[in-house]
């Protein structure tokens, strides 16, 4: 065998070795030069981890409904706010103008408008926790960007669709209804799972409305219990509580990607 | 004449008169003038095979007739109704028009058989017994009992025709309308869905078709119409037509296709 048959290889294989071997110098550096009794004390000491024990749970159950309860809500104004804006006439333009809105501004500042700012203007939500307050801003961010991918769906279903179901004698409503929405669900499944994901995150936003014990979800509870304890554990323990929720919900999301895309 | 005399006398068949009447129909889409003005009255019975060149118009002629593209100028009669009028209410027309199109259009995410019942009972407000008769009686009758509880998706783009066929069947139309139903099928897939079409006008009925299939206009059609340019060049029986067509463009047409 020629030696110039084999350089090319070996050259990649020098060079890979070659990076494995930096890589690893790094983390044994970190290794040593870090103060384990330190590390272990603040990001994983099982007796702070202890005391955060049944609370977590409520704060857990909480990012679950304002995550749920928020997309389904926001789904159904979503749903409106899509064939609004796919409509000739005002209603095109108020729904252009309510989606614009609340995807151009942070979705914080959304809910800092309605958990301090919308009691002052309107005493009538005056009695209700700001927490809440702030889902209802949650709840119009949500929307605004599920309208959008609704209306990509809408807009995917082919033009024949329609016309097959008007010629049958379907009034545009029934069409909707029966023909093109159903087929548009099944296209942005996979966009409506990501949004699923994002809103879970989006809500440790509500931390800036002040939660109480019993509204408190998990990024809050996280920050109180660091407070309480003087401890970095409790964002650990909040991080892997994220993580076994979001995970499952991004491979669902490669899986039916996969099969729509396998279905084409 | 009371107000609901009149909305009557507009919303009523009248089956003494011919199902379709077309008089100076215009199409313009922005600055393109595709029908220029086109007439023609189709009587009962009657299979009416419109030939001519990709792009001549005829696609755009055929959705004028339910209304899926709302001409510029012109009338558009279906048994005696002008269905143009505010007053009509078109949905209830356009189900006695069953419309095949040359990509089939079938619900995919309904079986076979919902693709053929939901439309009886969403909007002719049958029970879903009746309706379930009815689909099933035609599906017997294209050929496709077997497929039933089968996804669009499953079946070959003949059988697709087929069940599309059927369910512009179960509405109970008076009139059918084909844009080029065999065009997108395999060469082997055509004769099935031409066979279903010749036992409809053997049934005596009112058909027009958009086509390519000389062979069919032909032998089933009553009358062929050869459309260039968004107007209707020439027309009679398909021996004249097809057999001994008078006019240049028509011959140019002919000599190319057949
Ligand atoms: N929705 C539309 N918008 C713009 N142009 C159109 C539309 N539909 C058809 N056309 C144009 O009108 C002409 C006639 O089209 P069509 O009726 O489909 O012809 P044919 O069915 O005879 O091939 C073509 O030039 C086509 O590009
Ligand atoms: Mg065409």
């Amino acid at each position: 065998m020629a030696l110039t048959d084999i350089r090319p290889t070996v050259r990649r294989r020098i060079a890979r070795v070659s990076s494995y071997v930096i890589f690893i110098a790094i983390v044994v550096i970190a290794a040593v030069t870090a103060d384990w009794g330190k590390i272990t004390f603040n990001f994983f000491n099982p007796k702070v981890a202890g005391k955060l024990w049944p609370g977590i749970l409520r704060a857990a159950w909480n990012t679950i409904w304002y995550t749920v309860a928020s997309f389904g809500i926001g789904l159904v104004f979503a749903v409106v706010f899509a064939l609004m804006k796919m409509s000739k006439g005002p209603f095109k333009w108020f729904a252009v103008a309510f989606i614009e809105l609340f995807r151009g501004i942070p979705a914080l500042l959304t809910i800092m408008i309605m958990a301090f700012a919308v009691p002052i203007a309107f005493p009538v939500f005056r009695p209700i926790e700001s927490t809440y307050l702030g889902l209802i801003g949650l709840v119009l961010v949500t929307t605004a960007y599920t309208a959008e991918i609704i209306r990509a769906g809408i807009e995917a279903v082919p033009r024949g669709q329609r016309e097959a179901a008007r010629s049958l004698g379907m009034s545009h409503l029934r069409t909707t209804v029966t023909v093109i929405l159903p087929q548009a669900f099944r296209i942005v499944i996979p966009p409506l799972t990501n949004e699923v994901v994002t809103l879970l995150k989006d809500t440790s936003l509500l931390f800036i409305a002040g939660a109480t014990v019993f509204s408190k979800e998990l990024t809050q509870f996280g920050k109180d219990g660091m407070s309480t304890y003087a401890n970095s554990t409790p964002f650990i323990v909040v991080a892997v509580f994220y993580l076994v929720i979001t995970i499952p919900l991004t491979y669902l999301i490669a899986r039916l990607e996969k099969r729509m895309a396998v279905k084409k | 004449m009371s107000d609901q005399a009149r909305l009557h006398t507009r919303d009523v068949p009248d089956h003494s008169v011919p199902p379709l009447q077309i008089t100076g129909l215009h199409k313009h889409f922005g600055s393109l003038h595709v029908l220029k003005g086109i007439d023609l009255t189709v009587d009962k019975g009657e299979v009416v095979c419109v030939i001519g060149p990709s792009g001549s118009g005829k696609s755009t002629l055929l959705r004028s007739i339910n209304l899926l593209e709302w001409p510029t100028a012109g009338k558009v009669l279906i048994e005696g109704i002008d269905i143009q009028d505010p007053d009509v209410n078109l949905d209830k027309v356009r189900t006695r028009i069953g419309m095949v199109f040359q990509s089939f259009n079938l619900f995919p995410h309904m079986t076979v058989l919902r693709n053929v019942t939901v439309a009886q009972e969403k909007v002719l407000r049958r029970s879903p017994a009746e309706a379930r008769k009815v689909a099933l009686g035609m599906l017997e009758r294209v050929g496709l009992s077997d497929k039933v509880d089968a996804h669009p998706s499953q079946l070959s783009g003949g059988q697709q025709q087929r069940v599309a066929i059927a369910r512009s069947l179960s509405m109970n139309p008076d009139m059918m309308l084909f844009d080029e139903p065999t065009s997108a099928l395999d060469p082997e897939l055509v004769g099935e869905v031409l066979e279903v079409m010749r036992s409809l006008a053997a049934d005596g009925m009112t058909m027009v078709v958009v086509t390519h299939e000389m062979g069919f206009a032909r032998e089933v059609g009553t009358r062929v119409i050869f459309m260039d340019d968004g107007q209707i060049v020439e027309e009679g029986p398909p021996s004249e037509i097809i057999g001994n067509p008078q006019q240049p463009r028509t011959q140019l047409f002919l000599s190319k296709v057949l």
